[in-house]
């Protein structure tokens, strides 16, 4: 039952055929049906090739073949602003890791200065890639600080409600995706981002975003982000445990997300935020 | 790479995304559903009056309408893809309505041309030969009842057609708008009153295509125009085009006595990256002038002589297609000008003459429904004619006749 | 109604577009689409199948165990090897290396992250590279020298025993 229909088992390394050529969309329908109820479990068999097995185990993360199902998972992000140095290592991962095309970016760091609370001093030079360079003397704010900035995730994401061939949706884990070989570059969902977290692959022709590593995480390794940064400022974690640090915070403690008044039910929650902050 | 950004940007948000192209889409979308409501004018409501243009402005609502598409698909990152909008439409996307809108539209339109014409296509497939009777034969389906029974049937549908239809061209129109005003991440676009600017809007500029249409087929034909549509065709423009201004000029009225937080970025963008298309053409340009000149001929029709109504016309009408151009270009590449974080401008926007999106490419697909125009009344007359059942030629397109 | 034929042919010519379309689509859907969703859910594997780069700073202890030592005592533990260093997808494959670890020993590769800001917190340890230069008697000309923070910080611990 588990290797003949599990959706995601043997795909070889970076060559991924499309598993349901095998099986008639019935049976897996029905596994499906049955994962929800936790009786197919964990059928979808995680994608790990030669090589990426082999980074993983380097990594000291499970080896090829443990499972991944994405209904058991909703992923969530935690951003604390007191603690952002806005070094921008988790621009520069996050280029590396996703092949980001330069000046476009999936994730970016903005330096915020106020002394008048209307007119904010904003800046993001090259997203923050390369770091920030020192304030003109009177120009340092009496408050000051680093917001980092990735796709939320929205759970009522305007971006997906109005994709109009089904190519960007939301994974049953809560991940906001853009399906690469249905995308017709239309460009609506980049309109429709209110934080600016899309873009138009200068090459692809599609639309690009941030994928919360989907292709780390669901091996169980943090974003590249998360990885990246060195005072702990960006977290990750999984709102279906219970027993998650990040959940917990989510849970009990005072967080903010980005334009509420929007209602997009954002997935990236922030501690320490101000309200100049757009 | 030079970027020019005043203020915060998104790192994101650093280029206008949709182009020219995405100005031209609801233009010429636009200049459908206001041909189409100008013939429903006769077909529906019955204003005799416009019978010259109901033929005209049905056709040319057809021409624009296969054109539509062209501009959306320059524009698709992956145009070969472009059917997925029909395979698996996202209902929940304004877009993936445009697939189901397009093509029904499409077809209440062909009909209903197709009902019109029928009896001419009989009579010229009767006096045809070879090829051109084989035309003939396959668009009349190779029924040949001319019959009085089959043409009040045909009148029926026609009627019903066209109140289909009217429902459909404004859907098909206010959903371009709904594209915009539903975008509620661009507090510019973001209003319930854009659907109704951009169906105001189409109505006036299609009423204004048929106008320059009808005086140009006129003059090609030697016919004359016919002063009472003339007269009809200014009243209905004149109207239109103060609604139109009126609810355009209310949405950023509103937008300012709200002081709204899109104020703060889009008042100055008004006043000043798009001074000169807004204040300049959409306002002052493309609104006034036409206003007072259409309203000159509404109201002092007895003082006019025909020439001049005609001229003041065809003047009025061009400045206001170019008023609704000015108005989609505001709208589009305005609405895009500042970034989401609202606290900056983007870079510019000027197409260039021979860039893919460029703007020898949007003459180009503008010029497209006036060529199919043109062999559409090599074919079949555009210019509305009253014959009766005798099978006599046209006089207004003798050589569709006598091409046999 | 004797004088409908033509309608009725317009009507069957509709249907059989209309038939051909519903036909059509059918073969065009992809097979996993709509299956949890109004997408093709085989994306999801491929997006499972994107090769991982950065591997943590357990993936990089196999073969260098001594600076993962240094490291793990000093200031810098909670600095990945891969912040500095880069990925260690482009640098091995199964255990094997493929290309040379690029060192970036400039002065800017410290300045991202203490240079002092003032939008940094203020608990965190920066200076201005210039005072601080001057400080510690070095001459401020307008040129900083690339690798001067080298010449008394090692990167692995920078205030350890191996810093001046």
């Amino acid at each position: 039952m588990e290797d003949k229909s599990a959706p995601f088992n043997s795909v070889p390394g970076m060559d991924v055929p499309s598993a349901s050529s095998e099986e008639p969309a019935m049976t897996r329908r029905e596994c499906l049906k049955r994962s929800a109820q936790g009786a197919c479990g964990a059928i979808f068999v995680l994608a790990c090739g030669e090589e990426l097995g082999a980074l993983a185990q380097m990594a000291g993360t499970p080896p090829e073949g443990e499972k991944y199902d994405p209904f058991k998972h909703e992923w969530v992000y935690l951003i604390d602003i007191s603690k952002c140095i806005g070094c921008g290592s988790c621009v520069r991962a996050c280029e590396r890791e996703n092949n980001v095309p330069p000046h476009y970016f999936r994730t970016w760091v903005e330096r915020y200065r106020i002394t008048d609370s209307e007119h904010p001093l904003v800046d993001s030079p090259n997203g923050g890639r390369d770091g920030f360079g020192p304030e003109k003397h009177g120009e340092e704010g009496r408050k000051a600080f680093f917001v980092p900035k990735i796709c939320n995730h929205c759970k009522f994401s305007p971006c997906t409600q109005l994709c109009p061939v089904g190519a960007s949706f939301r994974s049953p884990d809560g991940v906001m995706l853009v399906d690469e070989e249905r995308c017709i570059g239309c460009g609506y969902c980049v309109q429709a981002c209110p934080y600016g977290s899309r873009f138009i692959h200068p090459v692809k022709h599609v639309a690009s975003k941030c994928t919360f590593c989907y292709h780390r995480v669901t091996k169980g390794l943090p974003t590249a982000c998360v990885a990246a940064c060195p005072v702990g400022a960006r977290r990750f974690g999984d709102a279906k445990d219970p027993d998650d640090e990040v959940s917990q915070i989510v849970a009990t403690q005072p967080t903010h997300v980005l334009k509420p008044e929007l209602l997009t039910g954002p997935h990236c929650r922030y501690l320490g935020m101000s309200m100049e902050v757009r | 790479m030079e970027i020019e950004v005043t203020g915060y940007s998104f790192p994101n948000d650093i280029h206008i995304l949709w182009s020219l192209m995405i100005v031209m889409y609801p233009y010429i979308t636009g200049l459908v559903a206001g041909s189409f409501v100008v013939s429903s004018l006769y077909h529906v409501f019955g204003r005799n009056e416009l019978k010259p243009i109901s033929r005209l402005s049905l056709v040319a609502s057809f021409g624009f309408l296969l054109f539509a598409t062209l501009p959306l698909l320059n524009h698709l990152g992956h145009p070969e893809r472009g059917f997925n909008i029909i395979i698996t439409p996202n209902f929940s996307s304004a877009m993936a309505a445009f697939g189901v809108f397009y093509a029904a539209y499409l077809i209440v339109v062909m009909l209903e041309i197709w009902l019109i014409y029928r009896k001419d296509i009989i009579m010229l497939a009767r006096r045809s030969r070879g090829i051109k009777r084989a035309f003939y034969a396959l668009l009349a389906l190779g029924v040949y009842d001319t019959s009085e029974e089959s043409r009040k049937l045909d009148h029926n549908i026609v009627v019903v057609l066209a109140s289909i239809g009217i429902p459909m061209a404004c859907i098909l129109h206010g959903y371009v708008g709904f594209m915009f005003g539903s975008v509620k991440a661009n507090s510019f676009w973001s209003t319930p009153l854009m659907p109704i600017i951009f169906l105001c809007s189409a109505i006036t500029s299609g009423i204004a295509m048929v106008v320059v249409l009808y005086q140009i087929l006129s003059k090609l034909n030697g016919a004359r125009i016919d002063p009472e549509c003339m007269q009809s065709l200014c009243r209905w423009l004149w109207m239109f085009a103060i609604i139109t201004v009126t609810v355009e000029l209310l949405e950023i009225i509103s937008l300012a006595y709200e002081r709204s937080e899109e104020w703060m970025v889009v008042g100055p963008l008004l006043g000043g990256k798009l001074a000169f298309s807004f204040i300049g053409i959409q306002l002052v340009f493309g609104a006034l002038i036409p206003i007072i000149l259409l309203g000159v001929v509404v109201l002092m029709k007895p003082f006019l002589t025909d020439p001049l109504r005609n001229t003041m016309a065809f003047v009025a009408s061009l400045i206001l297609l170019v008023q609704v151009l000015a108005m989609r270009w505001n709208v589009v590449i305005g609405g895009q000008m500042f970034s989401k974080s609202m606290m900056g401008f983007r870079q510019s926007y000027d197409p260039g003459l021979f860039e893919k999106e460029g703007v020898a490419v949007a003459i180009g697909i503008f010029v497209l429904p006036f060529i199919f125009l043109a062999i559409f009344n090599k074919f079949l007359p555009l210019a509305e004619e009253d014959v009766e059942g005798d099978g006599k030629a046209s006089a207004a397109e003798p050589q569709a006749a006598r091409g046999a | 109604m004797e004088h409908s034929k033509h309608i009725w042919r317009a009507a069957l010519i509709l249907l059989f577009g209309v038939v051909g379309f519903i036909v059509v689509r059918q073969f065009l859907i992809p097979k996993s689409f709509g299956i949890a969703g109004h997408y093709r859910f085989d994306a999801l594997a491929e997006f499972m199948a994107q090769p991982v780069k950065h591997g943590g700073r357990e993936s990089c202890r196999k073969c260098h165990e001594p600076p993962y030592e240094t490291t793990s005592k000093g200031k810098h533990a909670r600095v990945s090897c891969e912040v500095c260093h880069g990925p260690v997808g482009d640098h091995a494959s199964k255990e094997a290396k493929i290309a040379v670890m690029p060192k970036n020993p400039s002065y800017k590769l410290c300045a991202y992250c203490h240079q002092k800001l003032a939008a940094r917190p203020k608990g965190f340890k920066q200076v201005s590279f210039r005072k601080h230069l001057e400080e510690q008697g070095f001459a401020s000309d307008s040129k900083i020298p690339e690798k001067i923070c080298l010449k008394c910080h090692e990167p692995h611990d920078p205030t350890g025993a191996a810093g001046n």
